[in-house]
């Protein structure tokens, strides 16, 4: 305990505030010291249930100018108290001194488990029931904090709601938006409306623009040899077949990149005008890719693959792991006599 | 009133309270201290005596404590301080001032008084069991406590939390106290204190050509016009006294300079608003006198706003509101607003005219607006200058305290670490 008087309380405080905290009738305690020991000056019983509207007639009428003393006051139930230390400024030094020094003790002997709140006051104003909303406020006002701590709250709020995480995704480079050439917008529109089911849109390395290189009506065999081997390229097929007995359409969107055969600035462009050039096909042309692609050289597109790609085999349900034998030479569990044979 | 009962027996405690400018010490239960004396001595050295008895030998200093003989011209008396930093540096000396004060003022022997002493709030554990080991085996009083001065501050305003801004000679600091406890994370210092003061009073002289001449060196004077330069002669026949002692001395003037002129101006001081202050006249030892208007603001400004120190690096210092607001915002959160509500002024550099009403208003704008502001300052200069001495007297005198004293049994039992134990 810090620095106290050592003043302690009296017998008949120590019953007045048991009562306090089990029988509940009273509504404020008024303790003062007098000849270094704690007593209870006035005690006052509930008139009504209501503690915010006795606060005043109560309260105010306890206190006397130039005399600091502790107030205790029931608040909504019999464990939920009030303290209210009231030492007027002009009140003497060494009573000032008492009231303060001798506080912590009164807490304790009273129990601070039961004090839901504490005002100091050195006016009635400050302990009046308006002081005492204000005490309130002044309580769950923000906390003052410094710059520093402002600063380290705004980052805060602001990393935790930028969504930034694990889970989610930021593209670094946006890529670049080359002009599609009007025969392949025209070629696109085509393909949308089902007059052509495959197109073949190449990066123009000079001009930077997306051009037709092709837009044809296809069967799924004849997509495997339309991907050059020379050239980078995207497509864009329409595979229709009919799989468990149900016409099916598959839009696939692929890329084809050959590899290292192909010059860097073809592989750049390429690559970067990929995601803008799938942005655009699906919200400029409304045309819904369903499946989108990347290949090398080495891979072939046969209309196995695209089957595959459109209809995944479903996977056969994993065996569980099954346990192995524990190691060494342990002997088999003995089964319980008249058991079953389990399997082994 | 008398002292509290101890072991059955009335027996007035003392209260010592060691700052760095005055010792205050007196018996508690007292209003105000029995003596307040600097706590700054004069040291002579005397040639030792050639005596044919070797175990004879004198004292080879000679001390001058307390106010008459310290302003007395000695040869070759330097003055020192035995506290540093407001904690006990030099022992020796240390102890001289507290045999001057049982041996003039208190006129008892110590093994009859119970001792209460304050301490700053950084006390170090050493120093703590060193002053108990002093108290209990040179002066064999019967029981000893150490309690640290915000606290006793804080309490003597009837605060038992608050922020104890303490302006003294040396440093002002601001402690803050959480029922009854200090919360050592939260202190700070500034350096910017009485001396502070006096030093930019002797500046501010200085670039109005005033020399300031302590009282011992004149001898007669006449009374002259305002602004008309000094008539006056010197002593003569004065020792040759050390470069410490006169520069004690001028601070010696310049301090009642400082408290009969000084004032601290209500908002950011402009020298232009100042032209209809009034002016106060001001009469120098030696007879020169002259009336001051604007510098009596601006040389308190700087204790609120050190960046226009000369010869200071830019937010090398705080000033006195910010010294406040930083404290605070080194505790806990929560228990800020309780901080705010109560700021307790003391010491007695905050007797200067003005003070709260400027800390006021600059705790104002930096206080955020949710919060309730209260600045308690005594407005008796007995109790702000002497605060934590008249708590000290208060706590001291109460029967109910002697089960807090350490006991000269339990520091026996105990050895000096029981200071840790009882003295939180």
């Amino acid at each position: 305990m810090s620095h106290q008087t050592g003043i302690t309380c009296g017998d008949d405080l120590k019953d007045v505030f048991r009562d306090c905290t089990t029988d509940g009738s009273i509504r404020c305690v008024k303790v003062g010291i007098e000849d270094e020991t704690l007593v209870c000056s006035e005690c006052v019983d509930k008139c009504s249930d209501s503690w915010k509207g006795e606060y005043d007639d109560v309260i105010l009428n306890l206190l006397v100018a130039k005399q600091p003393c502790y107030l205790l006051y029931q608040l909504a139930s019999k464990s939920e108290w009030l303290m209210i230390t009231f030492s007027p400024d002009d009140s003497p030094v060494r009573e000032k001194m008492l009231y303060a020094a001798t506080r912590s003790t009164l807490k304790q002997e009273f129990g601070g488990g039961f004090i839901a709140d504490e005002v100091f006051g050195t006016s009635e104003n400050d302990v009046s029931y308006k002081g005492y909303m204000e005490h309130k406020a002044h309580k769950d006002a923000p906390p003052p904090l410094t710059n520093a701590e402002e600063e380290l709250k705004f980052l805060d709020e602001t990393e935790s709601n930028s969504g930034i995480g694990n889970t989610t995704r930021h593209q670094t480079v946006q890529g670049i938006e080359f002009p599609i050439t009007k025969d392949a917008q025209q070629a696109l529109s085509d393909f949308k409306e089902g007059v052509v089911n495959h197109v073949e849109l190449n990066v123009d390395l000079e001009n930077e623009t997306i051009f037709k290189v092709c837009s044809k009506l296809i069967c799924a065999s004849d997509l495997e040899g339309l991907i050059s081997e020379d050239r980078a390229g995207y497509h864009i097929f329409n595979y229709a077949h009919r799989h468990n007995g149900e016409d099916k359409t598959t839009v696939f969107f692929v890329y084809s990149m050959p590899g290292y055969s192909i010059p860097i600035k073809a592989r750049m462009l390429y690559s970067s005008c990929k995601a803008p050039l799938l942005s655009a096909i699906e919200e400029d042309f409304e045309i819904k890719l369903d499946k989108k692609l990347e290949c090398d050289s080495t891979e072939k597109l046969t209309e196995e693959y695209l089957r595959n790609e459109a209809h995944p085999p479903a996977v056969e349900a994993k065996q569980n792991f099954s346990k192995p034998k524990a190691p060494g030479r342990r002997a088999p569990t003995r089964k319980p006599r008249g058991a079953p044979n389990g399997t082994e | 009133m008398s002292g509290g009962v101890y072991g059955g027996d009335e027996v007035g405690a003392l209260v010592f309270d060691a700052g760095s400018h005055s010792f205050r010490a007196g018996y508690a239960g007292e209003d105000c201290p029995k003596a307040d004396f600097p706590s700054r001595i004069g040291v002579e050295m005397v040639e030792v005596m050639e005596t044919d008895n070797a175990e004879e030998s004198k004292p080879d200093k000679k001390l001058s404590i307390d106010t008459s003989q310290l302003l007395f011209p000695k040869k070759g008396m330097e003055v020192v301080t035995p506290i540093k930093d407001c904690m006990i540096e030099d022992w020796d000396t240390f102890e001289a001032l507290l045999n001057h004060a049982y041996k003039r003022y208190i006129r008892s022997s110590p093994e009859q008084h119970p001792v209460l002493m304050s301490e700053p709030a950084w006390n170090e554990r050493n120093r703590r069991e060193k002053i108990a080991e002093l108290m209990f085996e040179k002066y064999n009083v019967p029981a000893f406590f150490l309690c640290k001065s915000p606290v006793l501050s804080a309490f003597a305003n009837g605060r038992s939390t608050g922020v104890v801004l303490d302006s003294g000679a040396t440093h002002t600091t601001a402690v803050p106290v959480h029922d009854g406890y200090v919360l050592q994370q939260g202190i700070v210092k500034s350096p910017l204190g009485g001396d502070f003061v006096l030093m930019q009073c002797k500046e501010m002289l200085q670039s109005l050509n005033i020399d300031v001449i302590p009282h011992y060196l004149v001898a007669s004077k006449e009374e002259v016009k305002p602004e008309a330069s000094a008539k006056w002669t010197q002593k003569k026949n004065l020792p040759d006294v050390t470069d410490s002692w006169k520069k004690f001395m001028i601070n010696h003037t310049l301090e009642d300079f400082a408290a009969s002129v000084l004032q601290v101006s209500d908002t950011e001081y402009n020298e232009h608003e100042c032209v209809n202050l009034p002016k106060v006249p001001y009469y120098f030892p030696n007879g020169y006198n002259r009336e001051f208007g604007h510098e009596r603001l601006a040389v308190v400004e700087n204790l609120f706003n050190p960046s226009k120190v000369r010869g200071a690096a830019p937010s090398s210092m705080l000033g006195v509101p910010s010294v406040v607001s930083s404290s605070i915002n080194m505790c806990d959160v929560d228990i800020r607003p309780g901080l705010y509500s109560s700021i307790i002024v003391t010491g007695g550099n905050t007797l200067l005219q003005g003070f709260t009403d400027r800390l006021n208003s600059e705790l104002a704008s930096k206080t955020p607006p949710s919060m309730r502001l209260k600045i308690n300052a005594s407005s008796s200069s007995v109790e702000r200058k002497y605060s934590p001495w008249v708590g000290g007297s208060i706590l001291a005198s109460l029967g109910t305290f002697q089960q807090m004293w350490i006991s000269k049994m339990e520091y026996e039992d105990g050895g000096k670490s029981c200071v840790e134990r009882k003295c939180p």
